[in-house]
């Protein structure tokens, strides 16, 4: 059966207690082709990867490789079949050397009476190493002494050590930059050329469509689509992915960098160790005022600074409607600021809390009668409210945010703040790994609050969404604002680069 | 192409998923349930056992009266355990409240309030200690909790030792009037009610169980986490000290020994009833007061049951581990952190 | 699915675990019970050799009664030696005793006094510490305490009909003795090793009995006080490697850790040991000399309060002082490997310390010319010469 496809997949069903990841996935990779998958946060592409590398198992369904039927026990099991993965999260073990986690779980290949002969180990990983384009790497290297990227590739080399019919790449070139890219583009190329398949998964819909020869679009669980080369287009993987057309937009349509003359929030010279030094600056009301620059460059600690969370080194911030100086995050919330933490899933919001829970956290102090009484039919009233303004998808506000998909938790993360009645918002990337229907939602709500004349503040890795929302916008690099510019300069993402590179 | 579309909302999937959901909520009802369902189980198996005698008029008021103390700290202790915290200094704080309390009376010259009062505020305060320690001085809860109980265990050995060699009393007719049925269940009620208003219709218990949920989140999101978490401990430290006062009264004296063990009585309670340890949202006050129950009556039933102490020993053992392995959420992290 | 069928079998077998030690304690009791109806009738042929038949029938007819024992421990060696003890007792006497485990808190003491008294017991053999509010506990059931419960509560508990009495060892006494021993072994720069002060009183005055007799002796000197809670052992090498010169130590509970200590740290020869209490070891450092004074024979008693509660329960004869409400036995003292060997054998041996046919005869109920008067006689007489004598008839 099915001996024209290296695998074949029939009905695959898998399921996370309530949670359906997959339903019915019928899939067909042939010699030679480059599959890249592509879905939503949530909708079962990395599942179905796992699935065919050993890292779970299916609940239903079968798989076939190469005409035979294939159930890997383990990852391992997986690679003596032909089938490496390169896992988005799990790193090399840096404790080992570098050939040790190439060969981790198959060292035993080496050994003679029971003695590993750890020059052939050290030469066999070179070789792999220098196979794959990074000569560079030596086997007997401690892995801890590699860089990220480097580690990166070892595991590459692990993938590639077994000389694998099937390569799985699980979202991995977003955490390389040129070096690794271009080893991973040419063991695709490699691959298509020696007639194997590669399946490649990744957010990035034009590395997508430069790489890939056939697309498969997944959305909840279920395969909506499979585009060839000739149908392939950003828009229509878009519309696909989200299941309705993204409606004119993405960012910000006006041009318009104007705002109102009132500073709502302002910082004078603020430094916090090693992070930033004498950071001066102000927002206004409705403004959209931006922070650019690398993760490292001290933008997502100046916004930690400014709702208090890190003390203050040296100057002050302060609210000059309120005339009150922001010392602590309780002072902040207590003047109607807002913060939108980059880390959604372990500081924004309580994963095992419930919706309803989450979003009064800030408004409780208000709803405090004599004795501390809150009343439980007011808290109903401000849930209903908030899950009523935002569409957050819940069966009720007792549901647990963790059973949320992304999109819905950050939502839930916004809508404690909208129900508190705020007007200085700090937003740490604030769409950072939700799907683009939500984005938008997102994008849509940030120009509503302009509108209503509050005060924002969006700290963004990504340069379009920065470009395309902010009023103003600081660059920073190496804890000092190194430009600023306001909307009508309409800078383009390559001018913007060397400000912060 | 690939196959033929699928649907997720085809007639078929739409079951499948609801299927699964129910099956979802019934488990975590199960979960729920497991608790009391050992209750029940120790109950009946107890009713049985003891030929009823568990429930003779005689053996009820010994059941309050056993499980008096252990149903009030586990109230107070609530508070501490729903922000993830513990304390560990509960027995031998009790203890010295009671030796605090007698000292006091003895001397004559201070009013019964104000001695229970004063009494009052000595668990209040090393709970608090516990607190700081936790808050201030960055020391791990447990490893803080556990450093003060032996300071405070050291304390109440010396002044016992001092002043009274071990043992000091009172007259146990004088104070019947609070060692009185009557009295303790006015006393539960009030202390049960109280906990309950606090914990669910107040910030106290609802911030409490936030600050369990994810202690950064609460921080950024204004709560002030310090605050909160010495609010808890202060609920604690009360409760502590008014079982405290009752069982002064019950034994009509205070030995170095009055009080100890209470602290690890705690945790049983704690985890039997199916309270999360790691505290959060789960938190649940009846599961405290149901853990607490549970495990008197367990002994008490043991007792009238006229097994050897080391049979008793084991069935509480076994019990423990069975409840706890079925209700315990580990999702929610490592048991004691 | 494995992981799953994993859980739920250890779960099903920490259940049947469960049910398995309840039933092993259930049927254990069965056990006894059939045991103990066979046994008796073994025994009570056994007693119609040894006495007079009609004792045999006056034994026969005595009402049955439970009673709960209470003991801080049933597995430390006075409470093994007891509760043997006890089980001859049941053997011979219509009696069913339940035992019970305090750990020597109050709050324990009163829950199982009180769990006690619902469950009917005739009477209670408690382990009170110094509170009469656990005596209270008792209501109206008869009650027997053993270690003294001290002048002050005596008083507060005058006119409780139910409370007999207390039964103790002078421990002051046994401190003293000790000292003494040491003394006449030739020990002059002494240690004591004893439990914190404060957690036990009788445990404390065993200590301070030894400390006034090295007080009241100018040529004694007292090198070093250990109170290390529960450490005998450490305590013992420390004295070791800090006071080369040291020739005696007294430690004020017997333990083998002790024992062992002597000798690994190259003591014996050298420095004499005292002791209260005895330990399995103990025999071995008799032989060499080291050991110059324990004691033994506790069991007594948990025993004497037996009978002074079963008089009482029979015919209500009192046979504790209606005033002091005390009996303070004689504590047995070994100082021989001789010694050691008797009590082996009659303590802690098929037959303790009294045998049947002895305690009958200190039953008013059986033996109408027995007073309260003999009954404290025979405490104060309890040596293991006496002993040696009672079973070599």
């Amino acid at each position: 059966m099915y001996e024209e496809n290296l695998i074949t997949a029939r009905k695959i069903c898998k399921s996370f207690g309530p949670t359906r990841a997959l339903i019915d996935v019928d899939i067909d990779i042939r010699r030679g082709e480059i599959r890249g998958l592509i879905g939503e946060n949530g909708s079962g592409k990395s599942t179905f990867s796992s699935l065919a590398a050993g890292l779970q198992k299916a609940d239903s369904g079968e798989m076939y490789l190469k005409g035979e039927p294939y159930d890997p026990k383990d990852m391992v099991d997986a690679q003596r079949h032909g089938i490496s993965m390169i896992v988005q999260e799990m790193g090399a073990i840096p404790g080992i050397t570098v050939a040790s986690n190439i060969f981790a779980g198959r060292l035993g290949e080496f050994s003679r009476f029971g003695i590993l002969n750890w020059k052939k180990i050290n030469k066999a990983a070179d070789d792999v190493l220098a196979d794959i384009g990074a000569p560079d790497i030596k086997g007997d290297m401690m892995t801890a002494t590699l860089n990220f990227e480097d580690r990166k590739i070892v595991e590459i080399a692990r993938a590639m050590s077994t000389n694998p019919d099937v390569l799985i790449i699980d979202e991995t070139t977003t955490a390389l930059a040129q070096k690794g890219r271009t080893i991973i583009y040419n063991l695709i190329r490699r691959m298509h050329e020696e007639d194997k398949a590669v399946f490649f998964i990744s957010h990035d819909l034009d590395e997508l469509m430069e790489v890939c020869n056939t697309i498969t679009v997944l959305r909840d669980g279920v395969i909506i689509d499979t585009l060839d080369q000739d149908e392939m287009s950003v828009e229509l993987m878009r519309k696909l992915m989200v299941g309705r057309e993204i409606n004119g937009e993405y960012y910000r349509a006006d041009k318009d960098g104007t705002h109102g003359d009132e500073v709502l929030l302002k910082a004078d010279r603020i430094s916090v160790r090693p992070w930033f030094e004498n950071i001066s600056l102000e927002v206004h009301a409705g403004e959209i005022l931006g922070f650019g620059g690398l993760s490292n460059s001290g933008m997502h600690e100046v916004g930690r600074a400014l709702f208090g969370i890190d003390k203050v080194l040296t100057g002050s911030v302060t609210l000059p409607r309120k005339g009150k100086e922001i010392t602590s995050p309780q002072a902040a919330v207590k003047n109607g600021m807002a913060y939108i933490p980059k880390d959604r899933d372990n500081e924004s919001i309580v994963l095992t809390g419930s919706i309803a829970n989450n979003i009064l956290v800030p408004v409780w102090d208000k709803l405090e009668k004599a004795a501390g009484f809150i009343r439980p039919d007011e808290e109903r009233k401000v849930v209903q409210e908030q899950i009523g303004k935002l569409g957050i998808k819940c069966r009720n506000g007792k549901q647990l945010v963790k059973e949320l998909s992304g999109g819905n938790k950050q939502k839930v993360a916004f809508s404690k703040w909208l129900g508190n009645d705020c007007d200085v918002f700090i937003m740490d990337c604030p769409t950072r790994g939700i799907d683009i229907g939500v984005k938008v939602d997102m994008y849509r709500l940030m120009e509503q609050l302009k509108k209503e004349g509050k005060a924002i503040i969006l700290i963004s890795e990504e340069l379009p969404e920065l470009l395309g929302m902010s009023d103003r916008v600081l660059l920073f690099k190496d804890g000092v604002i190194s430009k600023e510019f306001g909307r009508e300069e309409q800078l383009g993402e390559h001018d913007v680069i060397e400000y912060i590179i | 192409m690939d196959g033929k579309q699928v649907s997720r909302t085809s007639e078929e999937n739409v079951q499948i998923q609801k299927q699964l959901d129910k099956k979802a909520r019934q488990k975590e009802r199960i979960m729920n349930l497991i608790p009391y369902a050992g209750f029940v189980f120790v109950v009946v198996a107890l009713t049985i056992a003891t030929g009823g005698n568990l429930f003779s008029a005689n053996n009820l008021a010994n059941i309050l009266n056993q499980s008096f103390v252990m149903i009030i700290v586990a109230v107070g202790a609530s508070f501490v355990y729903a922000h993830g915290g513990m304390d560990f200094t509960v027995g031998a704080s009790m203890g010295l409240a009671e030796f605090v309390i007698v000292t006091m009376i003895l001397s004559d010259k201070v009013p019964l309030a104000a001695a229970l009062l004063t009494g009052v505020l000595v668990p209040v305060a090393s709970s608090v200690g516990v607190a700081c320690c936790a808050l201030y001085l960055k020391i791990p809860v447990f490893v803080g909790s556990l450093g003060l109980r032996m300071v405070l265990m050291g304390v109440l050995n010396m002044v016992m030792t001092n002043s009274a060699n071990g043992q000091l009393n009172i007259s146990y007719n004088d104070y019947r009037f609070i060692d009185n049925v009557a009295v303790k269940l006015l006393v539960l009620v009030a202390v049960i009610v109280a906990g309950y208003y606090l914990f669910e219709y107040t910030g106290i218990g609802k911030k409490a169980k936030i600050i369990g949920g994810n202690r950064t989140v609460a921080r950024e999101s204004g709560v002030n986490v310090s605050k909160y978490v010495i609010w808890g401990y202060v609920f604690l430290g009360v409760c502590v000290g008014i079982a405290g006062i009752f069982s002064l009264f019950r034994a009509a004296g205070v030995s170095n020994t009055s009080g100890s063990g209470t602290e690890f009585n705690l945790m049983t309670c704690i985890a039997l009833g199916g309270f999360p340890l790691k505290g959060g949202q789960r938190s649940r006050i009846i599961n405290a007061i149901l853990g607490a129950m549970t495990v008197c009556i367990l002994s008490n039933g043991l007792l009238l049951c006229n097994l050897d102490a080391n049979i008793i020993n084991g069935i509480k053992g076994l019990l423990f581990i069975v409840i706890v392995g079925l209700s315990y959420d580990r999702s929610s992290g490592k048991l004691v952190s | 699915m494995k992981k799953q069928l994993k859980k739920w079998t250890a779960l099903l077998l920490c259940v049947a675990m469960v049910f398995v030690m309840a039933g092993c304690g259930n049927a254990g009791d069965g056990k006894d019970d059939g045991k103990k109806d066979g046994q008796k009738q073994e025994d009570e042929t056994k007693l119609t050799d040894t006495t007079a038949a009609d004792v045999d029938e006056t034994l026969a007819k005595a009402p049955h009664f439970n009673i709960t024992v209470m003991l801080g421990s049933f597995t430390d060696s006075q409470g093994v030696e007891t509760k043997k003890a006890l089980e001859y007792i049941e053997e011979h006497f219509n009696v069913t005793f339940n035992y019970v485990e305090t750990s020597n808190t109050t709050e324990n003491t009163i829950a199982a006094i009180e769990t006690a008294v619902a469950s009917d017991t005739d009477g209670i053999i408690g382990a009170c510490v110094k509170t009469a509010a656990c005596v209270q506990a008792a209501g109206d059931v008869p009650m027997v305490n053993q270690p003294d419960i001290g002048e002050a509560m005596t008083k507060e508990l005058a006119g409780k009909e139910n409370y007999l009495g207390s039964v103790c060892e002078d421990d002051y006494a046994q401190g003293y003795a000790a000292g003494k021993a040491l003394y006449e072994a030739g020990c002059r720069k002494v240690c004591i090793a004893r439990m914190t002060v404060g957690i036990s009183e009788s445990i404390d005055n065993r200590g301070l009995g030894f400390l006034d007799f090295v007080a009241e002796h100018d040529d004694m000197e007292l090198l070093a006080d250990n109170q290390s809670r529960g450490q005998y052992a450490d305590a013992v090498a420390t004295f070791a490697s800090a006071f080369p010169e040291m020739d005696g130590i007294f430690c004020v509970i017997a333990n083998d850790g002790v024992s062992q200590a002597m000798v690994t740290e190259g003591l014996v020869g050298s420095v004499k040991l005292a002791t209260v209490g005895y330990a399995s070891s103990d025999k071995q450092l008799l032989e060499n000399g080291t050991l110059v004074y324990c004691t033994g024979g506790k069991a007594a008693i948990t025993m004497t309060c037996f009978l002074a509660l079963y008089n009482h329960l029979l015919d209500e004869s009192g046979m504790i002082d209606g005033e002091t409400k005390l009996i303070t036995r004689n504590s047995m003292e070994i100082k021989s490997v001789e010694d050691f060997e008797a009590m082996e054998k009659y303590v802690v041996g098929d037959v303790p310390p009294y045998n049947a046919e002895e305690m009958m005869n200190m039953v008013h109920y059986f033996n109408e010319e027995f007073t309260a008067g003999d009954f404290a006689e025979i405490c104060n007489n309890y040596t293991i010469d006496d002993l040696m004598s009672r079973r070599s008839k």
